[in-house]
């Protein structure tokens, strides 16, 4: 038995219309990971984080965080963990220090802390200023700050980088693998791009309307994604090159373009040495990009 | 309890630098100011009408305006403003994932909305005192110095005025939890104020918890005993704060 640290059971969800939102969602996040909570926009993640976080009533199923039922150990659970659900939520009138000191008072966590978390998320200089002032990533970053607080062993993010400049996605990523490598924590971060995910994750969850279509690893990830690539060979004949490559999975044909499934490194230099051999001229091979649609693709139609 | 009281300081705090502040100051010194200025600028007849002890009818005076229309039109404002803060920022889930139980988050808050409620009565009647004393100081003619301050009565006045709103607040504080967009609750509770000073000779005013301040002040001001429509006010104050928080915990949405 693995030690999760969020697991649901069985989640079902639905709108009062009968609109199904979730489906016998069963997720599993292992102690210490980085979980990619991955999935295109309205997919069911916000809905999934705000009911573990008992922000929506569950309908069906159960929920266990740290192995424990959430109705009947709220509080506990609670004061183990910090979130940040969608945009940052902050009281907009009162400063970044007043804002965590407010939060302080209610974990009942030692004023040193504030100090603490306003370094890691670089905000020390900006802590007297009104929340109002904030630019979206620094308001993010003051979120990030207020959910780590009280030092929690787990951290729920729902789109911490969404919204952001590219750099400010890169100074949240850096955050979140400096929280789980350093300080050890276990967290569950919700996304929509998957390039995004697999910087950071350890583990990943894909979801797609209301159901979990993949979890696992990031390595069973890559593998599956490596089955879906393909290596695009532009040639000046392409009828020959059909021929030719008649003993490799040949995929279709575009245009001056032959397209192959990938196999591996080797396997594509035997592909450009055939042509070359039999004198065909290669103007271009390259793998083709994989992108979150293609990758439900391949997840499904292996279902 | 110790956590209660402490996560009800944090909700102060929240009303730090907004409006709830200035609204019950503003609320509080409006008719002991206009007053002043009306003994000053109109002194002669002021002076005839108050008489030899000028207390009692100025306490009156004060009382008047207030009671029927600035108290509930402040209780109305106040209790939106407090809960409003969560829904403006967004501070709901915030407040729903920290470790405070569902009665801590919701009587804290309400006791803030007291807290303030009381804080203006204070201040008003601090205000009505000083206010005559100023006016004094500026015309001489006037008697306040030489009789002294009616502290029981103004006490006796305030009690019964903070007992008739009791049933108001709680009306109102479910109304704000509920309703997220913050103009509803003031709108309706705007016009069941209004409505109860329409019907205010209405044999069955005495159920109808928006005119309780103005039923206490026109029929019922001198007697220290608890009128009916006093005793509703706890009725109502009890029976809609248990029903909203029992709603409160049922809720299948937070923030």
């Amino acid at each position: 038995m693995k030690n999760y640290i969020i697991e649901t059971k069985g989640l079902d969800f639905s709108f009062r219309s009968g609109q199904k939102i979730l489906q016998d969602l069963c997720l599993q996040v292992p102690a210490g990971s980085v979980y990619g909570f991955l999935g295109p926009n309205g997919a069911g993640k916000t809905t999934t984080l705000r009911i573990i976080l008992g922000l929506l009533k569950r309908q069906e199923g159960e929920v266990l965080l740290f192995g424990k039922n959430f109705s009947q150990h709220r509080l506990e659970i609670l004061r183990r963990l910090g979130s940040l659900i969608e945009q940052p939520s902050l009281y907009l009138h009162l400063t970044g220090r007043e804002n965590l000191e407010l939060f302080r008072l209610n974990y009942g966590c030692e004023r040193n802390r504030i100090d603490k978390v306003l370094e890691i998320v670089r905000l020390k200089d900006a802590a007297r200023k009104k929340a109002k002032a904030y630019s979206l990533g620094m308001k993010q970053r003051l979120a990030i700050a207020i959910a780590l607080l009280h030092d929690p062993e787990l951290l729920i993010l729902d789109e911490p980088t969404n919204g952001l400049d590219p750099n400010g996605i890169i100074e949240t990523r850096e955050l979140i693998r400096t929280l789980n490598k350093e300080y050890g924590k276990t967290i569950l971060v919700s996304s929509h791009l998957l390039s995004e995910v697999e910087k950071m994750a350890t583990h990943v969850g894909i979801i797609n309307k209301g159901k979990l279509l993949f979890q696992g690893a990031l390595q069973e990830l890559q593998q599956l994604k490596s089955k879906q690539s393909a290596v695009e060979v532009e040639v000046s004949d392409t009828l020959r090159a059909e021929t030719i490559l008649r003993n490799f999975p040949l995929r279709q044909v575009n245009g001056t373009r032959v397209l192959l499934n990938y196999e591996s490194r080797e396997r594509t230099a035997e592909i450009t040495r055939a042509l070359v051999t039999e004198g065909v001229d290669v103007y271009q091979v390259s793998m083709t990009q994989n992108d979150l649609e293609n990758l439900f693709i391949q997840i499904t139609s292996e279902q | 309890m110790a956590t209660f009281l402490i996560n009800t300081k944090t909700e102060l705090w929240k009303c730090r630098k907004t409006a709830a502040y200035w609204i019950t100051i503003a609320a509080s010194a409006l008719v002991p100011l206009i007053l002043t200025i009306a003994y000053i600028t109109n002194t002669p007849e002021f002076v005839k009408d108050l008489g030899v002890n000028p207390w009692p009818l100025h306490v009156v005076n004060t009382w008047q305006a207030a009671a029927a229309l600035i108290f509930p039109f402040y209780t109305i404002i106040v209790t939106s403003l407090v809960v409003q803060i969560e829904y403006r920022n967004n501070t709901w889930k915030q407040v729903y994932t920290s470790p405070r139980s569902y009665a801590d988050i919701f009587f804290s808050k309400f006791c803030i909305v007291h807290l303030l409620i009381l804080s203006c009565f204070i201040l008003f009647a601090l205000f009505l005192v000083s206010g005559a004393y100023i006016a004094n100081i500026v015309r001489p003619q006037y008697k306040f110095f030489e009789n002294a301050v009616p502290w029981g009565n103004l006490i006796k006045m305030a009690a019964k005025q903070y007992i008739a709103i009791l049933g108001m607040t709680s009306i109102q504080y479910w109304l704000s939890l509920r309703l997220r967009n913050y103009i509803a609750p003031l709108g309706i509770g705007l016009a069941l104020v209004i409505g109860g000073i329409i019907m205010l000779d209405w044999n069955k005013i005495i159920y109808y918890p928006y005119a309780y301040t103005a039923v206490t002040f026109f029929k019922n001001k001198g007697s220290y005993a608890l009128a009916s429509h006093e005793i509703y006010s706890i009725c109502w104050f009890i029976g809609v704060l248990a029903l909203a928080f029992f709603d409160t915990t049922r809720r299948r949405e937070r923030g």
